[in-house]
């Protein structure tokens, strides 16, 4: 049976491949022009994660599929799988999130959300818990809860989903047990204690408070973080640190949280 | 193209050039390239021409930021149009959509884009700046914002219309709904939902 299993395995895999067509749940990304009326799409999809696809026509006006594909949508899609792009030969908008839609702050963190993910997930792999954690966090964004809270979530979710979730219970440094004062975050994955702290440099200081939000996200603890009425300085405080981490990973600045900021929302 | 024994380099750099343009590909490139090659020397002078007039005698309209040839651009000085009225459009192309219409007469003001926060590209980086000073200067009685009917140009609307409201000036958004010669059953529910808020008595 040892022998059998990745020759069966090779079969499967191939089985899959001939398949000309699948279905599934999708978010869509982010999307540009192409062609005459053509957009490609980069879709979060459920059945084979982060990929690309083109949809024909859709930016005609008399378009049906036009309206069942905009981004931050959750669409079951039928996709044609062909030698290069695959192309969408079905769309049905599953949740429109008409709600977040009217807010600006809701819908910019849907566009950060867009760009997290485009940048941290693989190619056609799926990555356990991405896409219901998006999801999720979309129909929060819809609910209304604050868009801040709801990014701080989905960021933590989504590291802890990649494989670097931060270490926040004890100094990354020394494994001390970390006190309730002032200690900083380090890029290389967790907090820092105050001695340690003093020996680095490149480290961002956090309060006693961004570091309870850490805490409670890592424990899973959700409603607490976001129904807790938290202040500007924390959420800017955790800001610095989830974008300073997450540009680390991905070896580049992020752009959308630049945008959220010239746009003046506060 | 990779350069080959075969292919003289003036026909691989224009195949390169040609296989930038949007919606051409190697193949394409390399069709056109054969043909101009084929082609009478008038012909391909011509094309060569119009590609350089574009870029010397095309720019934007210091007002409206349209393209012209003249600045300000003949819309802007057309007496004619009213003045109390500015239109609000992502692209030129979208502004000459709606002269199409002919029901149109006010002024325009081009963007060339909208916000996008997953792409990067914030108020700054398109024509805000200028419509503001623009509204303060020339002090519309309307701004319609013609901004794509998408999530970019919604949240493009929203921002504009965000800071024109404190100045008093009244914005609006063209109407969305059904397509002429459109069916039902393929709306998806955004469009539906707001074509019966707008709905209209008979």
């Amino acid at each position: 049976m040892g022998r059998d299993a990745p020759s069966e395995q090779f079969e499967s895999a191939q089985q899959q491949h001939r398949a000309r067509l699948y279905r599934s749940n999708a978010i869509i990304l982010r999307r540009r022009d192409t062609g005459e009326a053509d957009r490609i799409l980069t879709l979060l999809t459920e059945a084979h994660g982060k990929t690309r696809v083109v949809a024909k026509g859709v930016r005609r006006p008399g378009s049906r599929m036009a309206g069942h594909l905009e981004p931050f949508s959750v669409v079951q899609i039928l996709v044609a799988r062909t030698r290069g792009l695959d192309i969408v030969s079905q769309a049905e908008l599953r949740s429109a999130f008409s709600a977040m839609r009217q807010s600006e702050r809701a819908v910019s963190t849907a566009g950060y959300f867009g760009e997290l993910l485009d940048l941290l997930l693989p190619e056609e792999q799926v990555v356990d818990g991405v896409f219901p954690l998006a999801t999720a966090a979309l129909e929060l964004l819809d609910q209304g809860y604050d868009p801040r809270s709801v990014a701080f979530v989905f960021e933590m979710g989504l590291l802890r989903c990649l494989g670097y979730r931060p270490r926040v219970d004890r100094c990354i440094v020394c494994d001390a047990v970390l006190q309730p004062v002032s200690n900083a975050f380090s890029v290389e994955g967790g907090l820092v204690c105050q001695g340690c702290a003093l020996a680095r440099h490149a480290l961002i200081p956090l309060s006693v408070n961004a570091q309870k939000l850490l805490r409670l996200v890592d424990r899973g603890e959700i409603e607490p973080v976001l129904r807790l009425r938290v202040g500007a300085a924390v959420w800017s405080e955790l800001a610095v640190v989830v974008h300073t981490y997450i540009a680390r990973i991905a070896g580049r600045e992020l752009s959308a949280p630049r945008v959220i900021h010239e746009l003046r929302l506060d | 193209m990779r350069p080959s024994k075969l292919t003289a380099e003036p026909v691989s750099r224009l195949v390169d050039e040609l296989g930038r343009l949007p919606g051409i590909g190697p193949k394409s490139a390399s069709r056109l390239t054969y043909y101009l090659l084929r082609a009478s020397r008038e012909q391909a002078l011509a094309l060569a021409e119009a590609i350089l007039e574009l870029k010397e005698r095309v720019f934007l309209c210091s007002t409206c930021f349209n393209i012209t040839e003249t600045d300000p651009c003949a819309l802007c000085l057309d007496p004619t149009r009213d003045r109390s009225i500015i239109c609000v459009v992502e692209e030129p192309l979208d502004a000459l959509a709606l002269e199409r219409t002919g029901e149109y007469r006010g002024l325009y003001h081009v963007l060339h884009g909208a916000i996008s926060p997953v792409d990067g590209i914030g108020p700054d980086k398109l024509r805000i700046r200028e419509l503001l000073e623009r509204v303060e200067r020339e002090r519309p009685q309307e701004v319609i914002l013609a901004t794509n009917p998408n999530i970019e140009g919604d949240a493009t609307a929203m921002y504009i219309a965000r800071q024109l409201i404190p100045r008093g000036i009244t914005t609006s958004r063209p109407a969305s709904g059904l397509p002429v010669g459109g069916d039902l059953e393929y709306a998806d529910e955004i469009t539906l939902g707001r074509a019966l808020v707008g709905r209209r008595a008979l």
